[in-house]
């Protein structure tokens, strides 16, 4: 019983401990990250749909001085990004007509 | 010395055996790949006549066909060709107009795309459109959608029952290439849901995605602008590229960039003896 409170007391306090934050620098980090790697998905055509908008959504978001969320934002456009021009990049000369009109 | 000569007659001999081997297994060319596709949807769904493939997913099911011809009673897009031959009929501000531009003739959906010797690119008929108000002091009009809509629509209404067909010069390396291009579009996967043009149009036609019927790729250059529901307006080809490239997530082209006149210049010749049969309307 004492052992069981401790340890709820113990994640109680853990719980309420400040988690890192993001800053405004770690934003401009990954802001200027993800734009290169926006223009470097542009070309080779290989942009996706929403990362245009995830990036003005993290703007808007270190504007109003959430850089948590704006980082998170900026962050998924990176990784969408490097996807978008991995994918191109991997059909360019591997795109694959279905068998049955080859 | 000798051995280089021997060298070079070795890379001869193997160019040649690589350029035989490719001929025999039959190298790709846009007569193959139009046979193959064609052959492909007609076996695919044996029961539909050749020419009803310009109805698109409304060839395929007959309860989608019977509300669409009762929708076609009544067109949607009849203003649209009304306006667009008003448009054309009126003189543009310097006396002349869209006849002048098309040798006095306005059934010439038939000759679009087309690739341009000159130009070194492939036109389509909006460009065609709008390069003739340019070329005649007036403002180009959007691609997507609005005025250009109505003339398009006076032009393939009037163009109504003419064949498709599209030509791609084998003597210019560079409209094969646009081509290729064009077809290279049309198999490549884009977006976060990694698909392909051909994986709905090509593989699934007439099985359901949500509530939609999905229609086959032979058909679906022949009926251009359409009046969609979903828009509740006229709509380009590419207005339609760019809604399906964003359906699988993928940032969508420029309206009449080079990507989508290729690409519309390698489906308009896959669809090669299909009736034209603009403006229509779908869902």
């Amino acid at each position: 019983m004492k052992i069981t409170t401790l340890f709820l007391l113990g994640v109680c306090c853990l719980a309420t401990l400040p988690v890192a934050s993001a800053t405004q620098d770690d934003f401009q980090q990954k802001l200027g990250a993800a734009e290169k790697a926006r223009e470097r998905a542009a070309s080779v055509g290989g942009v996706w749909r929403d990362v245009d908008k995830l990036l003005k959504d993290a703007r808007a978001a270190a504007a109003g001085g959430d850089f948590d969320k704006a980082t998170a934002l900026a962050s998924t456009a990176l990784t969408q990004s490097e996807l978008g021009y991995q994918q191109a990049q991997e059909q360019k000369d591997g795109y694959r007509v279905p068998a049955a009109l080859q | 010395m000798s051995i280089r000569i021997h060298k070079v007659a070795g890379s001869i001999t193997a160019f040649a055996l690589l350029v035989s081997t490719t001929i025999c297994l039959g190298a790709p060319s846009p007569d193959t790949d139009l046979a193959k596709f064609q052959r492909y949807f007609s076996e695919r769904f044996p029961a539909v006549p050749f020419d009803d493939f310009a109805n698109g997913s409304y060839a395929l099911d007959p309860v989608l066909r019977e509300n669409w011809e009762a929708i076609e009673e009544f067109p949607p897009y009849e203003t649209a060709i009304e306006e667009g031959r008003e448009m054309w009929e009126t003189p543009f501000r310097n006396g002349k107009s869209y006849a002048d531009c098309f040798g006095g003739e306005h059934a010439i959906a038939n000759r679009y795309p087309h690739w341009d010797a000159d130009r070194r690119m492939v036109v389509t008929l909006p460009m065609a459109l709008n390069e003739c108000r340019t070329a005649n002091g007036e403002e180009p009009l959007p691609y997507k959608k609005g005025k250009l809509m109505s003339v398009l629509a006076f032009v393939t209404f009037e163009s109504r029952g003419q064949k498709t067909a599209v030509d791609v010069p084998a003597e210019d390396d560079d409209a094969l290439a646009a081509y290729e291009k064009g077809k290279a579009f049309f198999y490549t996967r884009r977006g976060q849901l990694n698909l392909s043009c051909a994986h709905c149009h090509v593989a699934y036609p007439g099985q359901l995605l949500r509530s939609e019927t999905l229609s086959p790729a032979l058909g679906h250059t022949t009926h251009w602008p359409v009046y969609r529901s979903k828009w509740g307006e006229m709509g380009s080809l590419h207005r339609r590229f760019a809604g399906c490239n964003e359906q699988v997530r993928a940032k969508a082209f420029d309206a009449q960039g080079e990507e989508y006149r290729d690409l519309e210049y390698f489906l308009t010749y896959m669809n090669n003896g299909l009736p034209l049969n603009g403006p229509a309307s779908r869902k």
